[in-house]
């Protein structure tokens, strides 16, 4: 009973423990006959203990707020910039809460897997969607329950009669199911299902359908094409993919015949382990093999990750902006420590008074940091406002490929995450000042060493920020000073697919060959009439969007055939009409381009196939053989070279060789093509005029997707663009912070040496003496930071190291910039106050004591 | 006058007033001050040193009570005697319970003793 009492009394305040122990044991022993009394002494103690501690918070707690309503500028400033910096680490935290930690919503999330066709030799490329036929196979799997594939994609569409940007998808009936999710009205697709039937998202079901139930069985008509909307699927459903945003508007089911590709999204069997789920599916693609749906060479593997995993591949950034946003946190809440430490000591009468009064040393510092307690809650809550108020703003700011992103908002973790937050940045901050204010050294010698100390971790934080976006922007302009090969300006791309795209029928038939030899000038010369269109020509791709055809197997006469598996004989197919070269304004290196009068095997290859296949001799009037570009192997004769392309900012030119459009069989029958076109200026009509042109002339095709290949220039660098802004902006706010914090401590570090330094002026010492005494007390500083800066940015730098294109992680000269630029700016920040205590008459602060 | 200046302090608690009064009576250490409280409210007010001692320090640091030089027999434990300024708190109390106590009275809510 004893020791529990004591227990019990560790709930009073240390001064009352100490006063009353030994009574409050001695009344124990003078009663210990009486029944129950120890325990009523027990809760007696422990409650009054509580009483007693709230009652001291609730004093301290008023004494605190009348402390900082009485000075408002520190309140504010102090208040203000940790408000900025909890609202940056609240927004971060509300992305990463969604895009990361949320689970998929899927019924057991982890049991879905998703998988890609990948070669196995090069297992970083990003990989190609498996074979619809593929599912089938998949109905006897050991280890897998189900088996689904989905292929979404974007464009416009006349939806109802009107254009629209519809995010659609085309699933198999096991979709949903494969998914464990509930349609949130209506029904999910089965077997029996015609392609006639389609299910909308909540989103589009709320915009388009205000919400009613009456919405199944209409008709929603998408390109001429009228679907039956059987279902709305729930409020916040995504589609598995990797790293891609997929939340559709519309689901519909693959057309029944034909080819098509879809991401293969598998659940296995309860019990069932990834390694067989993946066993499996290796042995069944192998098996796939030969089949007429198989596309695929032999030696391609499926790659199977869990489809939580495939999504996150994307989100890694978002880690590097909270690291970052944790930094600029860290450097607020020294900087708040440093005021408050200057304001401690200026206060050092006010204290002196207090423990003169009798107040304990303990009882000082607990007051001083519930000071900093208050100020970082009402901190906490400001920056949660100011977090909400800028949430769809961030949002903007971050990769908008971030699958969920715009799904981002403060919720309850968040919240918790700032509380967490608050009182870490105040420990931080008011644990320094609480320990200055309680130590018996209170006239600033020590004090001032613990400030210096907070600005070199301070210049060290933002050392590393700073590096960091500097690395980022070196890596930026070697990105966007990529020579493309190519004009961009003023050129757009028309692209055309064909509705019956994935029926086979149309695929080598006589009559889309025919189809084929019309509609391609057709589609040309409709276009090109239309105003402000200079030029025009036919392309099998869309330059930028690195959607290049890979030939897999050719070699050269009079050398060894090359083995299926052999990098050798791989290069890239294209396929373009002769007006292709000269609008996109590629310089033709040897040779010349094509003519109306070539045969279908003449080819044009790019300077990357002739140095790789031909090395010094020239290419120009030697042939390959090949099967790809026409129906049987044949001898294609190269007529010329072309400057190379780039298909992707972030890829070097690959070798690749160009067929004239003419050969047909590879464009489809015309299922899938596209118009390049060069316009005198910037016409914001021009995709409505050709959605018009083509529903009006080209029924059988889809609403084209227009694109300018400026615009799909700035998509190439978005990402980098968004990574660099996000960086750039937490460490300008570093920036700011740690000048601030070096002003701080060398303004109030020089107002108290006035005297001092009005000694030394009427003692002879001159202006400038001063004034590189000052500055250069502050420049050491930052180069002790600096110097723990170097350390911190190698963890920095190794985060965004995969991030950088064509710049090393530890450039010597992005260090040595970021370095002079704190220097600078430290000597800048201590010259203010230094020129003010210039200013001061000597006679003045001397007469003062 | 009195009873303006105790305006913000009156009531005051049972037990706090069961206390100025063992007090009033003699000097003595806590734990005869728990003691007698209870004997003198017959047993209702039962007081423990959890809520003892807290009274205790805050009559101390409100200047009603003062310590007094430590018991004869025990030197550890400190003894506490009623102050003039406790005594006049005392006295208000029993002055505002008296008022009650006599509108009570008028009201007929206090039995009168037999035969008077």
């Amino acid at each position: 009973m004893r020791s529990l009492l004591l227990l019990a009394t560790l709930a009073f305040p240390p001064e009352f423990r100490k006063a009353y122990r030994s009574d409050l044991l001695a009344d124990l022993e003078h009663r210990k006959g009486e029944r129950g009394y120890g325990l009523r002494l027990f809760f007696d103690v422990f409650l009054a203990g509580l009483g007693m501690r709230f009652e001291l918070l609730r004093r301290d707690v008023g004494y605190a707020v009348r402390m900082l309503i009485k000075a408002p500028v520190f309140t504010c400033v102090v208040g203000g910039t940790l408000a900025v910096a909890i609202a940056a680490n609240a927004v971060i935290l509300g992305a990463l809460q969604s895009v990361i930690f949320a689970p998929l919503p899927y019924a057991q999330a982890d049991q879905v897997f998703v998988s890609t066709v990948r070669d196995p030799k090069n297992p970083s490329q990003s990989g190609f969607t498996p074979p619809v036929g593929f599912v089938d196979m998949l109905t006897h799997s050991r280890a897998i329950q189900s088996a689904a594939a989905v292929n979404t994609f974007q464009g416009l569409h006349t939806v109802d009669g009107e254009y629209a940007k519809l995010s659609q998808a085309q699933v198999t009936p096991a979709y949903f199911v494969t998914l464990g999710v509930q349609p949130y009205i209506g029904r999910f697709f089965n077997a029996s299902d015609t392609q006639s039937k389609a299910v909308i998202s909540y989103a589009y079901w709320r915009t388009h359908y205000g919400g009613s139930a009456s919405v199944l069985g209409k008709l929603l008509t998408i390109d001429r094409a009228p679907y039956t909307i059987i279902g709305v699927a729930p409020r916040g459903m995504v589609d598995p993919g990797f790293g891609v945003a997929a939340q559709e508007d519309i689901w519909t089911l693959f057309p029944r015949t034909g080819n098509a590709w879809g991401l293969l999204v598998t659940r296995p069997r309860s019990g069932a382990s990834v390694e067989a789920v993946r066993a499996d599916l290796k042995r069944l693609w192998q098996n796939a093999m030969g089949r007429p749906w198989q596309s695929y060479p032999k030696w391609t593997q499926l790659f199977t990750v869990r489809a939580r995993d495939a999504i996150l591949d994307d989100a890694q950034a978002l880690w590097i902006f909270f690291a970052a946003a944790a930094a600029v946190l860290l450097i607020a809440s020294a900087n708040i420590a440093n005021l408050i430490l200057a304001r401690t000591r200026s206060r050092k009468d006010e204290f002196a008074v207090r423990a003169a009064l009798g107040a304990s040393v303990r009882r000082i510092a607990t007051q001083s940091v519930t000071e900093t307690l208050v100020l970082c809650a009402c901190a906490c809550i400001a920056g949660l406002a100011l977090a909400a108020g800028c949430m769809r703003a961030a949002v903007e700011l971050l990769p908008e490929n971030l699958p969920r992103v715009s799904d981002a908002r403060i919720d309850g973790h968040v919240v918790v995450y700032v509380c967490a937050l608050g009182i870490g940045a105040a420990l931080v901050a008011g644990v320094l000042p609480a320990l200055t204010a309680a130590g018996k050294d209170l006239t600033g010698r020590r004090g001032g060493r613990a400030g210096m100390t907070l600005v070199a971790l301070e210049v060290a934080a933002a050392f590393a920020l700073l590096v960091c976006a500097a690395l980022l922007l070196r890596s930026f302009v070697a990105l966007t000073s990529q020579q493309l090969g190519f004009e961009t300006r003023h050129v757009y791309t028309a692209t055309f697919l064909r509705k019956d795209l994935f029926t086979p029928k149309d695929h080598s038939t006589h009559g889309s060959r025919v189809n084929t030899a019309l509609m391609l000038p057709q589609a040309r010369r409709r276009i090109a009439a239309l105003p402000g269109v200079a030029q025009t020509a036919i392309s099998g791709h869309v330059p930028l969007a690195d959607d290049l055809e890979v030939m897999t197997g050719f070699w050269l006469p009079g050398r060894a055939m090359p083995g299926p598996r052999d990098q050798h004989a791989l290069a890239d197919i294209g396929y373009f009409s002769r007006e292709y070269v000269p609008l996109m304004r590629i310089p033709i290196v040897a040779g010349r381009n094509f003519k109306n009068a070539d045969r279908d095997n003449d080819i044009l290859v790019n300077q990357a196939f002739a140095r790789k296949y031909f090395g010094g001799q020239s290419a120009v009037g030697a042939a390959i053989y090949t099967s790809a570009g026409v129906p049987n192997a044949t001898l294609c004769h190269i007529i010329g070279v072309i400057a190379d392309t780039r298909d992707s900012l972030m890829q070097q030119p690959k070798p690749t060789a160009y067929w004239p459009v003419s050969s047909s069989a590879p464009l489809h029958g015309a299922a899938a093509f596209t118009v390049v076109m060069k316009t005198s200026g910037d016409d914001p009509h021009l995709a409505m005029e050709i959605a018009a042109l083509a529903q009006r002339y080209f029924p059988e095709y889809r609403s084209p997707r227009v694109t300018s290949l400026d615009q799909a220039l700035a998509d190439n660098s978005a990402t980098a663009r968004t990574s660099l802004t996000m960086l750039a902006t937490l460490a300008a706010i570093a920036l700011l912070l740690a000048v601030a914090g070096i002003y701080g401590v060398v303004a109030f570090s020089v107002e108290r040496r006035y005297h001092e330094i009005g000694i030394r002026r009427s003692l002879g010492e001159t202006d400038g003496r001063v004034l590189s005494r000052i500055i250069g007390s502050s420049i050491t500083q930052a180069a002790v930071g600096i110097a723990l800066g170097v350390v911190a940015a190698a963890f920095g730098v190794r985060a965004i190291e995969h991030q950088l294109f064509k710049t090393q992680p530890f450039d010597p000269a992005s260090f040595a910039l970021t370095a002079v630029l704190l220097l600078v700016c430290a000597a800048l920040a201590s010259a203010i106050p230094a020129w003010r205590a210039l200013r001061i008459d000597p006679a003045r602060t001397l007469r003062y004591d | 006058m009195e009873r303006t200046t105790f305006s913000g302090i009156l009531p005051l608690s049972p037990r706090a007033f069961y206390i100025l009064v063992a007090l009033a009576q003699e000097d003595t250490h806590g734990y005869a001050l728990s003691k007698r409280v209870e004997t003198m409210s017959g047993g209702l007010v039962k007081i423990t040193g959890g809520t003892l001692y807290p009274l205790i320090k805050q009559m101390l640091d409100d200047g009603w009570i003062a310590e007094t030089a430590a018991e004869p027999g025990d030197p550890r434990r400190k003894a506490y005697r009623l102050t003039a300024r406790g005594r006049r708190v005392a006295q208000a109390e029993a002055a505002r319970l008296a008022d009650v106590l006599r509108k009570a009275r008028s009201c007929d809510l206090v039995p009168r003793k037999a035969g008077s």
